[in-house]
């Protein structure tokens, strides 16, 4: 009875409202924003060694994007309804630019890619017949331009486009912090460098994520590792991977240190009740072992076989992968494992299994960008052979 | 300027495109959208439009009316009728009754106000349950247990 | 009010002198000026002739709550009510109750078994208890709400009257405005799957009666005012008496106010 009192919720607030779905849809923006910035290094920044995954991580980037609106149709009550985000989006909620950054920034990834692609595209278009000759013209917008000065103007038009795109997937995740750093009923969420962690651990799981993908399928399909993208890729990784953390830590060292109200749930919240998501799974796990091992990479690369730094590297990303996810799921669902009474917190959240917002459905439309992907890759192929040349930049 | 065609053709395409949001948009807006604000303002008419199910405060004395002046002189005229019996809707509709009002005679009707607790202000008689029914703690109130002494009358009419 | 889109708006012409930029102006009439592009379409000068039944004016009314927390017994009246006056799914609430019982050494025990619908039983705390008492919440019905803010879709609106409801024909049922309010004092509807919360009986209010709530308080711990009114009671209590509102820090301007409400409340 003693404790059961102290631990006092609004009685409307027993329930977590935003479940494993609204976890998902952060971690699915987050690989469409830094799957961009991964291919825009290549294409604006003239980081030539990342040439061979630059057509990979814009195709990432679109497939991830695809899907992105499927967690939130999972969740939303009423999913039929979802467009009156379009039709009246108030623009003082965050969650209003949805509609408008997301149709920007995916006529910019496809406008990117049909370019990158364009030349191969009409290639298929010339050999193919029949319906699949049609199609393929419509995607073509019936140019068949293929000379060399017309995919001049494409490179130029892809830098422009990358470097567009850039803002353009800041403002995608900047956004997608925003709108948890925005509810300031929300001691958890609600701070300012929300949007900022976000955006650098998007960054960073995008980069995670070309990692996996690229060593998956030059190894599947028999060919070699650049040693000069991995490497550099592990280094991009390790860097963004550090500043996630480092700013991870200075936000709860923060709230500790200033000892506010938001401190007493915050406090019990993370040392207790997701202390093993957080401080487990997100810190030590997460964060402390794939930082050692991609310092080994970084700092020791003439001691390492090209065999092992591509298996570390592989580890490594992969547990960033699962780090990021961590992040999303401590942010989320930690924000609402306390009452707004700031004195109590609910039972801890675990999400049904078969439900319309339950892991076989999150499973699923995690599985769909890889399909897309796949098929992507029979039509147009993702590897970039040496002396082929994809939009080059310069 | 040369080769520059399939640009031209995405870009038209691309405006073309959001021309049709745009405009499209406004077909799918409803009526009253931002008459008084951003939002629907028929909205606020339909929750005008709701049944009452609660009546006036002095619905019940039409019909009642020697209860309810009597009930008016004594102890319990602060509480509302249906308060201890049930809504209005639920026994009279268009004016006229269609069902039987219903008459809670549980003692958990009576202790949700005089039941005895610490910070329950001393305006309204406060007795403990078990010790005024002289039961031991785990023994079970009889269902009816106040009424049986504190009749109707007594709870209608001045004491 | 503000909310009055006729005289402040943006006009038709200023619309087209933006959508003439060309596209650039387009987006950014998508993007900075989308209230702006609907209200200057679907504005109508009749709007505000509009009335309700028996002539009810929704501008000549602006709604204010008053608790009285030392009048508070906390039998839960208000609570089933509530329930009967709106439908209100079970274990949901538009309105709830909560004790606070405080001991000499300043540990706080809150509770609100079934928000107070089935009352209150005798609690064994364990500890010298020198202060208790019942605080009524609802929707605080704040000028200045985050609920209305965040929700992406113009569904929750301030209404001329002074008023947070929620267009449940527009609801997307994202529950953003749930998370958004530092009360608590909205819920998804379980069957319905739209934002849900307190409307003030708005149903009531239109046909000159007072809410459920206020009229079921058998202590008058509850009273209802309207800030338009000539001489309103709740009006000058609040101009005259030390008055408290929930959460102050969060700058929210709730309409709903108590009277000796103390530091433990939540």
């Amino acid at each position: 009875m003693h404790g059961q009192s102290m631990n006092f919720l609004f009685p409307n607030d027993v329930h977590i409202m935003w479940s494993l779905m609204i976890v998902l849809y952060p971690y699915i923006t987050g690989l469409v924003a830094g799957a961009f910035i991964v291919g825009s290094l290549y294409h604006v920044f003239g980081r030539t060694e990342l040439k061979p995954v630059s057509r990979l991580a814009m195709v990432a980037s679109l497939s991830f994007l695809l899907v992105a609106t499927l967690p939130l149709l999972a969740h939303l009550g009423h999913p039929e309804r979802a467009l009156n985000i379009v039709i009246t989006p108030h623009f003082t909620s965050a969650m209003s630019a949805f509609g408008l950054i997301y149709a920007m920034y995916l006529a910019l990834v496809v406008l990117e890619i049909w370019l990158i692609f364009r030349k191969e595209i009409v290639e298929l278009a010339q050999r193919s017949t029949g319906p699949a000759r049609a199609i393929l013209k419509v995607v073509s917008l019936g140019v068949y331009d293929i000379s060399e000065k017309a995919r001049e103007v494409d490179h130029r038009v892809v830098k422009v486009l990358a470097a567009l795109g850039i803002p353009a997937a800041c403002i995608l995740h900047g956004y997608v912090g925003f709108m948890f750093g925005s509810v300031k009923a929300n001691a958890f969420w609600s701070t300012p460098l929300m949007p900022i962690i976000f955006l650098f651990s998007a960054v960073t799981s995008g980069i995670a994520m070309i990692i996996v993908l690229y060593e998956t399928l030059t190894v599947v399909g028999g060919r070699k590792i650049s040693g000069d993208c991995l490497q550099s890729l592990a280094g991009y990784l390790w860097l963004f991977a550090t500043l996630t953390v480092t700013l991870e830590i200075l936000e709860i060292v923060t709230l500790s240190y200033a000892q506010d109200e938001e401190w007493l749930v915050v406090g019990p919240l993370i040392k207790d009740k997701i202390a093993f998501s957080f401080i487990g799974i997100q810190m030590v796990f997460g964060s402390l072992i794939p930082f050692i091992m991609l310092a080994i990479i970084v700092t020791m690369k003439r001691y390492l076989t090209a065999g092992m730094r591509n298996v570390m590297t592989f580890v490594a990303a992969s547990i960033l992968l699962i780090q990021v996810f961590a992040m999303r799921w401590n942010v989320v669902i930690g924000g609402q494992i306390f009452s707004k009474s700031g004195i109590g917190f609910r039972e801890n959240y675990v999400p049904e299994l078969g439900s319309r917002e339950g892991v076989a459905a999150a499973l699923l439309i995690f599985i769909i960008p890889f399909v897309i992907m796949s098929v992507f890759n029979h039509f147009l192929p993702l590897a970039v052979e040496d002396g082929d040349t994809p939009a080059e930049s310069h | 300027m040369e080769h520059t065609k399939h640009i031209w053709r995405a870009a038209i395409l691309l405006v073309t495109v959001l021309v049709v949001l745009v405009v499209g948009r406004h077909f799918v807006i409803p009526k009253s959208f931002g008459e008084m604000g951003y939002y629907r303002y028929d909205a606020l008419f339909e929750y005008m439009g709701k049944e009452m199910r609660h009546g006036s405060p002095n619905a019940c004395a039409d019909c009642h009316d020697e209860i309810a002046a009597a009930k008016a002189s004594g102890k319990h005229a602060p509480v509302k009728c249906e308060v201890c019996h049930d809504t209005l809707a639920t026994h009279v509709k268009d004016g006229e009754k269609y069902a039987d009002m219903r008459i809670n005679r549980s003692y958990e009707l009576c202790a949700y106000c005089h039941q005895k607790l610490v910070g329950r202000p001393a305006l309204v008689a406060q007795v403990d349950l078990l010790e005024h029914l002289e039961l031991s703690p785990g023994q079970p109130i009889p269902a009816e247990a106040c009424v049986q002494c504190h009749d109707a009358g007594m709870i209608h009419h001045p004491e | 009010m503000c909310e009055r889109k006729e005289g402040n708006g943006y006009g038709r012409r200023d619309f087209l002198r933006m959508a003439a930029t060309g596209a650039g102006g387009m987006a950014l009439v998508m993007f900075g000026g989308g209230q702006a592009l609907v209200s200057a379409n679907t504005v109508k000068s009749t709007a505000s002739d509009q009335l309700g039944p028996g002539g009810y004016d929704p501008t000549k009314h602006h709604y204010i709550y008053l608790v009285d927390v030392d009048k508070c017994i906390g039998c839960g009246s208000c609570v089933r009510a509530c329930e009967r006056e709106n439908q209100v799914p079970r274990h949901f609430f538009r309105t709830w109750i909560e004790r606070y019982q405080v001991s000499r050494s300043g540990e706080v025990f809150v509770d609100s078994p079934n928000g107070g619908h089935d009352g209150f039983q005798p609690s064994d705390t364990g500890a010298d208890i020198t202060k208790a008492f019942f605080v009524p919440k609802l929707c605080n019905h704040c000028e200045n709400t985050p609920c209305v803010q965040l929700c992406p879709v113009g569904a929750s609106f301030v209404s001329p009257d002074g008023l947070v409801l929620v267009d449940e024909k527009r609801c997307i049922g994202c529950s953003y405005c749930v998370q958004a309010c530092p009360y608590g004092s909205r819920f998804i509807h379980p069957e319905k799957h739209v934002a849900s919360k307190c409307t003030l009986c708005y149903h009531r209010l239109v046909r000159g009666e007072t809410t459920a709530c206020v009229q079921n308080c058998p202590t008058g711990a509850r009273q209802l005012g309207d800030r338009k009114a000539l001489h309103d009671r709740v009006s000058e209590i609040i101009a005259t008496s030390k008055v408290h509102v929930l959460k102050p820090e969060l700058h929210t301007e709730p309409q709903c106010q108590y009277l000796g409400l103390s530091r433990e409340v939540r």
